[in-house]
């Protein structure tokens, strides 16, 4: 009998909580990455139009989404974890989805943060659930950055987000788009 | 000490026997699933203990022995400060100290190239030079989490197979000759990338597109 017939259970052995960890990890680089340049495409868009109090707006979200970005390098290289292979691609997604929402108007950008934190804001708070006991001090982490994403929903709310055309198709949609990039990032 | 504990340190010490074992054997009788056999009996293991350690058989001991080449090159590196370097001094250093790991064993060694080179082991061939790759660039200070990540590794796992390789066909100033010459490769590339100029064609159009919709009213 050769290697490959012989009959192997699975076993998932002492590797697993790492492997689980390093999956965390990098799906939270790639969606703060993500985030990043969401807001870096509405704000290239309205800081052209003339828009500035959006423009810093949304520039301040970026440099928020950017801090977070850099602790998710630390952990990366501290856990030795790869990051997303999908790297170029979630940045141009991102990028696109930002500029693409700001093109479409003011509530549409604001609909656009309200649909993603609403998604990542759920994400972090299964992550805090499933790492609350194993990894205390990476759940507190994550649980800040969740309020925090939280407080960008918020804002964006009060902002009329819900008031853009199409707002229950567009975060459908934007949600959509989430969750499928969320899976892939855990894997890829 | 827990059971868990007991448990991990018992199949560490009985893996790394088993390893023992077969390096003796391998010279002769190559990567084999009768070596796993004759190491196990050898090593005074139960053939079922050695199925369970080495549920692969021969490609679990190619595995172990490239991760012991991994430590024994990090060991060897032990007394150098990666950052008292330049970059590609590093490189060459930890990839010599990864060739010269392998050259220990020299005799296993050369059977288990031709193991690896097997069809159907090129997979896993490789998956254990791209972790060595991930280690000596790590250990050189890599942070890259892009894309530069992977670029990084798969590079050096080209550099790294040949070297090993070579070292082992050709001796100790061949493979030495090859790594030097392939980092300059790298670097004259790298010179060229950094020259190209450089540009946001994404925020220009956003911008662009920006300007049209916005700032005409």
């Amino acid at each position: 009998m050769t290697e490959s017939q012989r009959p192997m259970p699975a076993r998932p052995g002492r590797g697993a909580g790492a492997a689980r960890l390093a999956e965390i990890l990098r799906v939270d680089h790639a969606g703060e990455l993500a985030a990043v340049h969401i807001y870096r495409g509405q704000q290239a868009v309205f800081s052209a139009g003339g828009k500035d109090a959006l423009g810093d707006r949304f520039k301040d979200l970026q440099s928020q989404e950017a801090e977070h970005l850099k602790a998710f390098d630390g952990l990366l290289t501290e856990h030795g974890v790869r990051p997303s292979l999908l790297t170029p691609l979630w940045r141009a997604a991102a990028f696109a989805l930002g500029a693409g929402t700001a093109l479409m108007g003011e509530k549409a950008a604001h609909a656009c943060t309200d649909a993603v934190e609403q998604v990542i804001e759920e994400h972090y708070a299964g992550q805090v659930e499933e790492l609350g006991e194993r990894e205390p001090e990476l759940a507190a982490r994550l649980a800040q950055f969740r309020d925090d994403e939280l407080a960008h929903q918020v804002d964006a709310v009060e902002q009329g987000a819900r008031e853009a055309a199409a707002y229950p198709i567009l975060a459908a949609v934007i949600r959509a788009g989430c969750r499928v990039a969320i899976r892939t990032a855990e894997k890829i | 000490m827990s059971a868990a504990a007991t448990t991990s340190d018992w199949v560490e010490t009985a893996e790394q026997r088993l390893l023992d074992a077969a390096l003796l054997l391998a010279p002769t009788l190559g990567w084999s699933a009768e070596t796993v056999r004759l190491a196990a009996r050898d090593a005074g293991l139960l053939e079922a203990d050695a199925e369970l350690l080495l549920p692969n058989g021969p490609r679990d001991l190619a595995a172990l022995l490239s991760r012991r080449h991994d430590r024994a090159a990090m060991q060897a590196l032990v007394d150098v400060d990666p950052r008292s370097l330049k970059i590609r001094e590093r490189i060459r250093r930890a990839v010599l100290a990864r060739v010269d790991a392998v050259a220990a064993d020299e005799a296993a060694a050369r059977r288990l190239l031709g193991f690896l080179a097997l069809p159907s082991n090129l997979p896993l061939a490789g998956r254990l030079l791209w972790e060595s790759a991930d280690l000596i660039w790590r250990w050189a200070g890599d942070v890259a989490t892009d894309e530069n990540h992977y670029s990084k590794r798969a590079i050096l796992t080209g550099v790294l197979g040949p070297a090993i390789a070579l070292r082992l066909s050709s001796g100790p100033a061949a493979a030495e000759q090859y790594v030097f010459d392939r980092i300059d490769n790298v670097m004259a590339f790298e010179k060229w990338k950094a020259g190209l100029p450089k540009s946001d064609a994404g925020a220009q159009i956003a911008g662009l597109l920006g300007k049209l919709r916005y700032a005409a009213r």
